[in-house]
């Protein structure tokens, strides 16, 4: 550096001891008690603050449980709707859903107590006596005997 | 050697604060930031105390600490403070008295100068030019040779001078 450099900068130096000029008046009087109030533990450091970076992960970790959240508890309505749907209708043997193209085929059934058979029913086709001759003597004492024991 | 109980720590800070300020803000730049650093500084110096043989002068381990929290800071703040240098733009206030412009027109250029210094170079000039530490010092608190440093504040000082003239 030469002579002429160093002058001027000596120079500058002589006129201007300082450089910041935007430091608050008062600014180094109450540096002291501001900082003994946080190493005496009455405050947390300045500066360290959660960056902008973790906030903003947090707050996105946040949104997403939501979300999931939402779409599961939307889910679950739709299934209970259904449910419903099936049990208010009406009563019968057995309820056959035919839909087209290979959907499914939901079916329930009831204790067949309202049923009511026809002679011409196709269902029926012999008479039920008939079937007792097929019937072992033992097998039908034994039933009586359990009528006798249970008062039927 | 500090005091465990801290009874002298607000003497410290009283003596070693506007070195440290001076120190801190030009490798900062901005007061917000060299304000946070300080009282980090401080904060460090208080916690590691007991740490303190002094080996070394009280104003050497405190300026280490002070360099390596601005560093630390500037490396957290990089896209930050890239956008702060392009964008900083301070204009003198028209209705000051003409002396008090004349040296906050000096002071404006010193500051954008050091702006175009690396790091590096900032620390250097500013150790060496505003708070007038000796090289064997500063040698001290950056564990850099003196040869280095006298080399650095050399082509720093260069660089000023450079942006001085061309902006007169």
């Amino acid at each position: 550096m030469n002579d002429l450099n160093k002058n001027r900068l000596d120079e500058l130096k002589s006129r201007n001891p300082g450089v910041f000029q935007d430091v608050p008046p008062g600014y180094f009087d109450q540096l002291p008690d501001a900082i003994m109030e946080k190493v005496q533990g009455k405050a947390h450091p300045k500066g360290k603050r959660l960056s902008g970076y973790y906030i903003f992960g947090i707050a996105a970790g946040i949104l997403l449980l939501l979300g999931l959240t939402f779409v599961f508890l939307t889910l679950n309505r739709t299934e209970n709707t259904a449910i419903q749907l099936t049990e208010n209708q009406t009563p019968a043997t057995v309820l056959l859903d035919t839909v087209e193209n290979n959907e499914t085929i939901i079916e329930t059934t009831e204790p067949a107590t309202t049923v009511t058979l026809s002679k011409e029913d196709p269902v029926i086709e012999e008479d039920p006596l008939n079937e007792l001759e097929e019937i072992p003597l033992e097998a039908l004492l034994d039933y009586l005997d359990e009528i006798d024991e249970f008062g039927f | 050697m500090l005091k465990q109980d801290g009874s002298d720590f607000r003497q410290i800070i009283e003596d070693h604060s506007r070195p440290l300020y001076a120190h801190i803000r030009s490798i900062v730049l901005n007061h917000q930031d060299a304000d946070d650093v300080l009282q980090n500084t401080f904060i460090k110096a208080w916690t590691n105390r007991e740490s303190f043989r002094g080996d070394s002068e009280l104003q050497t381990w405190l300026f280490r600490i002070a360099t390596n929290e601005a560093l630390q800071h500037l490396r957290k703040n990089r896209i930050r403070n890239l956008f702060f240098l392009r964008n900083e733009n301070l204009k003198p206030d028209p209705y000051e008295p003409a002396s008090q412009q004349d040296g906050e027109r000096i002071k404006e250029k010193l500051e954008e100068a050091m702006k175009r210094l690396s790091p590096q170079q900032r620390i250097v000039f500013s150790m060496k030019y505003f708070n007038e530490l000796k090289y064997s010092q500063m040698a001290e608190i950056l564990q850099l040779a003196e040869g280095t440093l006298k080399a650095t504040y050399h082509q720093a000082a260069k660089k000023i001078e450079q942006y001085l003239l061309e902006n007169e």
